[in-house]
């Protein structure tokens, strides 16, 4: 009986074991949970989310390692020749994307080489840089520098800060290394004296980043501290990557900077370049008068929300799709206001597809009502620019109508535009539709080509056409100053003058005139004004005249300006009125 | 029943064993927020791992040295199956040191997965930091499923510059796809067309490939590198696509712009002038006989003789555009040059360009007859080309201010203007400007207070 007790027991203890062994064992064939948490960047939760969609998603393929990855395993494996070697092929090679590669090799070789021997070697081996000439030291960067510097970096972080004080080529590169390591001492590389012009493109990415991910940092910079060139770069750059994360606190920061006008604009508008992206409404009422220049793109864009819906929401998703846009736009909509946007985007950024012909089955598959409607409209708009025939074939299947969408030139049009253009063009300014700001418009392209290759020819068919506005066929006024003075007057003032001392009538005179003179003056306003005193007379004299004068005073100096008026051949009662008018003008 | 019995224990004993033993390792984890504040504080941190990162990170072992550190990274995300790279990726993120190696093994490894993290993460700054060289390394191995990818991102600004990326490098590493994939790429509204190496390897196959591109494709502006990179190494060959075989259409797309037949025909001309000024002159078609000859004429290899000739058969723009390189060919050795060179500038079109060109040449004069220079600044045809050479010698002569003053006071009014005198005061002392402008007659002395008043930047 004892006998069996102890082979149960025994057995019992040896199933324990084995099942322990087995539990240990089939640990290590379950992916590393705790890894999963161990997240870094933000927000949380939503790291979270995506991690858990991210694995979903993943395939769980076999082992491959690529063949960069093999190559990386090699150079860790290399001697220090080897090192040499691989460094001088990608030189050679000049190819920027195989950066992580050159660096690897560079920590390699720093392995068995000092950092600075082996930069004195680097330089031998890639011989100058390309600018030789460059006077400004700070300027000579190697295309190399920005690897070898992380190398060194991510070798030794303080001798690489410590040695790279006094090597000219690194003043700048070590900037994106300062804050991707978040130096304790980071503002201290950026104030006067340690830098004096603007800042790359990777030191800006990296400010970006620090914004975004360690915003707690800039309340610790002194902006009075900093030269205002970088400054103006820098504060945008932070203020850009703290409103990616939270707009409201990057603005009321920008906001409690003592900072210059320009660095003040500049890095508000870093800030609702994101705040679009994120909740365009605040971001358009956060904006007070002059916080901005008058001509910047994201203002005007957000005083204008309801005509750029299309363009917020692709901020906000860059993917997108024609579905999500119906839902978003069913969502925002109020029935009974009428949707319309600005521009399509291939004119001014938006909603674009790349592929109009899916896009366009997508949208047709919506639910009839103004919305598709909308959608389709921006999809024929795209669409146009690519294949005018499709555009306009889908649009009328779908009963859509768009200022953008136009027939297309038909072939023996063009070969008429070509071969006899005075008559191709002679009464085609009403019946083909132009737009002046649409890409590549052949109509526009064979005009102009005729305009700059026989520029009298063309000259005479535009004010011949805009002259009659009996049979509705006036030509754009823009149109018009293009064949004339675009095409002609810029780059041959005296003929075009010529051309216009020729005209019959007063009227065609001043026509031509308005779009010849600024041209002109451009290369001389003394032309502008013995020329305005030629050919007119009365009331239309003396305002060309004047507005001559008044150029002429703004852009070479009063003092030539009076010159001027005193030798012209005007009566003296002509002379005193313009020099009071000048005298008095400024 | 003993039996039935001692089975059921030894079951129920091997399964609690089995699970001891799944949750032991776990036992021995390190805790996880020290993984991320180490991640976050970057070296400092590193060093204080703990026993169970070292041997789960070994990189993270400052026992290590560096390079066997860099080793086993390596080693770790090569051995790395695709679902476990979104962890390993975020545990490296916010690391100096290892973050740039993680993507890009990650975009070796598993480029689309890599992206799909990207897309799905609602993080654009992340798509924006890390896409561009993940979109390069999955071009290289794979350029149709890279372009399949960018295609989808409907925000045209982010869509422009990643498309740009993809099909950069398919260009690179294989002519024939990357144009295939320009021809999916759509409408760019910002391109920017800086050298490309792609079209250096082999530019008879780039000007042939790019020519059939959409007449609208912004990448067919690459056709002006291609021709010229072509008949440079091979103008009879070049001469003769142009002449014959090239897209005549195209050129229409390219004004304002040096079109492909100008520099093609430019370059042409460099190496054998003769061929390429006939095959200009051979064109019936007067825009392209135009763009030819303007390229022709502005090679610098034509002689000054027949250059009037052949300019005359030019419109105005080519002539405004070309005149200035016939200027920079001819000789500016002597005073007698650059008279000659005058006489060509006066000849041709009244433009901006010709005040440009006239500065330059006054700069030239500066150097070649110090002395003589004022004079023969008034010698010059007409006021604009004077005001043009007044300008440039007040900056290009240095001489000393009581020398400039005298000059500032005596030169004709309508031969003066408001950058001579800044171009006179950027080369005395801030404070002894007003001192040299006191001592100028009223009228000049006022304007070149005005003129100094323009030079304070317009915003502080």
């Amino acid at each position: 009986m004892r006998k069996i007790d102890s082979f149960l027991k025994k057995r019992l203890w040896i199933c324990g074991v084995a099942g322990v062994l087995l539990g240990v064992a089939a640990r290590q064939l379950i992916p590393e949970r705790a890894e999963f948490s161990a997240e870094i960047g933000k927000p949380a939760e939503g790291n979270a989310r995506r991690h858990l969609r991210a694995e979903r998603n993943s395939s769980r393929g076999e082992l491959h390692a690529g063949s960069g990855t093999r190559r990386l395993q090699e150079i860790v494996e290399a001697d220090a020749g080897e090192c040499e070697r691989v460094v001088v092929e990608i030189l050679q090679a000049h190819d920027p994307s195989r950066h992580i590669e050159l660096e690897t090799a560079f920590r390699r070789w720093m392995s068995f080489e000092k950092p600075l021997v082996v930069l004195e070697r680097v330089k031998e081996l890639a011989g100058p840089p390309p600018n030789p000439n460059h006077t400004d030291p700070e300027l000579l960067i190697p295309d190399w520098a920005d690897s070898f510097f992380q190398a060194w970096a991510a070798t030794n972080y303080t001798e690489a800060i410590a040695s790279s004080e006094e090597i000219k080529m690194f003043r700048k590169v070590r900037l994106s290394a300062v804050v991707e390591y978040r130096d304790p001492q980071i503002w201290s590389y950026f104030e006067k004296g340690n830098i004096s012009l603007n800042l790359t493109d990777t030191s800006q990415s990296a400010l970006f980043q620090l914004g975004y991910e360690r915003p707690d940092l800039l309340n610790s910079l002194v902006v009075s501290d900093i030269s205002p060139d970088v400054c103006k770069g820098l504060v945008a750059a932070l203020a850009g990557g703290w409103a990616a994360a939270d707009p409201v606190a990057a603005n009321a920061w920008v906001r409690s900077l003592q900072l210059t006008e320009s660095q003040r604009q500049q890095a508000i508008h870093a800030v609702i370049d994101q705040w679009i992206k994120i909740d365009p409404d605040a971001a358009g009422e956060s904006l007070q008068d002059g916080d901005v220049s008058g001509t910047d793109p994201t203002a005007s864009l957000l005083k204008n929300r309801d005509r750029n819906q299309l363009r917020l929401a692709a901020a906000a998703d860059p993917f997108i799709d024609v579905k999500g846009l119906y839902r978003k736009l069913s969502g925002d909509h109020v029935d009974g206001e009428p949707i319309q946007q600005n521009w399509p985007a291939i004119e001014a950024d938006g909603w674009y597809t790349p592929d109009p012909a899916t896009s366009a089955r997508e949208a047709e598959a919506l639910p009839p009502g103004e919305i598709r409607d909308f959608l389709l409209r921006s999809i024929a708009d795209i669409w146009v620019a690519s294949d005018p025939d499709a555009a306009l074939e889908f649009a009328q299947r779908n009963g859509i109508e768009s200022q953008h969408l136009k027939e297309s030139i038909s072939d023996e049009t063009m070969e008429q535009m070509i071969s006899d253009p005075a008559a191709a063009f002679a009464g085609q300014a009403a019946s083909v539709a132009i737009h002046p700001g649409s890409k590549a418009d052949p109509y526009q392209i064979e005009l102009l080509t005729w305009a700059r290759i026989d520029p009298a020819s063309a000259a005479k068919l535009a004010l011949e056409e805009s002259m009659n506005s009996e049979n509705g066929t006036t030509l754009a006024a823009s149109e018009f100053s293009n064949i004339v003075g675009f095409s002609w007057a810029k780059h041959d003032a005296g003929s075009a003058i010529e051309w216009m001392e020729t005209l019959p009538d007063a009227e065609s005179r001043a026509k031509a005139w308005g779009s010849i003179r600024s041209y002109a003056a451009a290369y001389d306003p003394e032309l502008v004004f013995d020329t305005s005193l030629r050919n007119f007379d009365g009331e239309e004299r003396e305002r060309l005249l004047r507005s001559s004068l008044s150029d002429m005073r703004k852009s070479i100096g009063k003092p030539a300006a009076l010159a001027q008026l005193e030798t012209a051949n005007l009566s003296e009662k002509e002379r005193q009125a313009l020099r009071q008018y000048l005298q008095g003008s400024e | 029943m003993a039996t039935t019995k001692s089975s059921q224990a030894a079951i129920a004993i091997g399964i609690t064993g089995f699970a001891l033993g799944l949750l032991l390792p776990s036992a021995f984890k390190p805790i996880v927020g020290s993984q991320q504040s180490a991640q976050r504080d970057g070296k400092s941190t590193r060093m204080t791992s703990s026993r169970g990162e070292r041997a789960n990170r070994p990189w993270l072992d400052s026992s290590m040295t560096k390079d066997r550190q860099l080793a086993a990274f390596i080693d770790r995300a090569a051995h790395l199956r695709p679902h476990e790279w979104p962890s390993f990726f975020l545990a490296h993120a916010g690391s100096a040191e290892w973050s740039p190696l993680a993507a890009q093994l990650w975009a070796d490894n598993d480029p689309a997965g890599f992206w799909n993290f990207l897309r799905e993460s609602d993080d654009l700054v992340a798509l924006h930091r890390w896409a561009p060289d993940l979109l390069t390394t999955w071009a290289k191995q794979d350029p149709d499923a890279a372009m399949g990818a960018v295609v989808a991102i409907t925000d045209k600004e982010t869509g422009d510059a990643f498309r740009r990326v993809v099909i950069d490098r398919a260009l690179e590493e294989n002519l024939e796809k990357g144009l295939e994939l320009v021809r999916r790429a759509g409408d760019f509204n910002r391109f920017s067309w800086s050298s490309q190496p792609w079209i250096e390897k082999d530019p008879e196959a780039a000007a042939r490939g790019l020519a059939k591109l959409e007449m609208k494709s912004e990448y067919g502006q690459f056709l002006t590198r291609a021709t010229q990179a072509w008949a440079a190494v091979d103008p009879q060959k070049a001469l003769d696509w142009m002449v014959h075989e090239s897209p005549h259409d195209r050129l229409r797309f390219s004004i304002g712009v040096l079109d492909w037949m100008t520099s093609g025909f430019q370059a042409a001309a460099k190496v054998d002038p003769q061929a390429a000024k006939q095959a200009a002159l051979s064109f019936e078609d007067p825009d392209e006989r135009d763009r030819a000859l303007a390229g022709v004429i502005s090679s610098g290899a034509i002689p000054a003789s027949v250059i009037p000739e052949l300019l005359a058969g030019c419109s105005p723009y080519a002539q405004s555009q070309a005149i200035r390189d016939v200027i920079a060919h001819l000789p500016q050795n002597t005073p007698d040059d650059l008279d000659a060179a005058v006489m060509v500038l006066s000849q041709g079109p009244k433009s901006e360009k010709t005040l440009d060109t006239m500065a330059s040449l006054a700069s030239r004069y500066a150097k070649v007859d110090p002395s003589g220079s004022w004079e023969w600044a008034a010698s010059l045809p007409d006021p604009a080309l004077r005001r043009a050479a007044n300008e440039s010698f007040a900056d290009a002569l240095q001489q000393s201010p009581k020398v400039l003053a005298d000059k500032a006071a005596t030169l004709p009014a309508t031969e003066l203007s408001y950058k001579f005198f800044q171009n006179i005061l950027g080369h005395i002392q801030e404070d002894q400007r007003r001192a040299w402008i006191n001592q100028l007659p009223n009228d000049r002395a006022d304007w070149a207070r005005e003129a100094l008043e323009q030079m304070k930047p317009s915003s502080p």
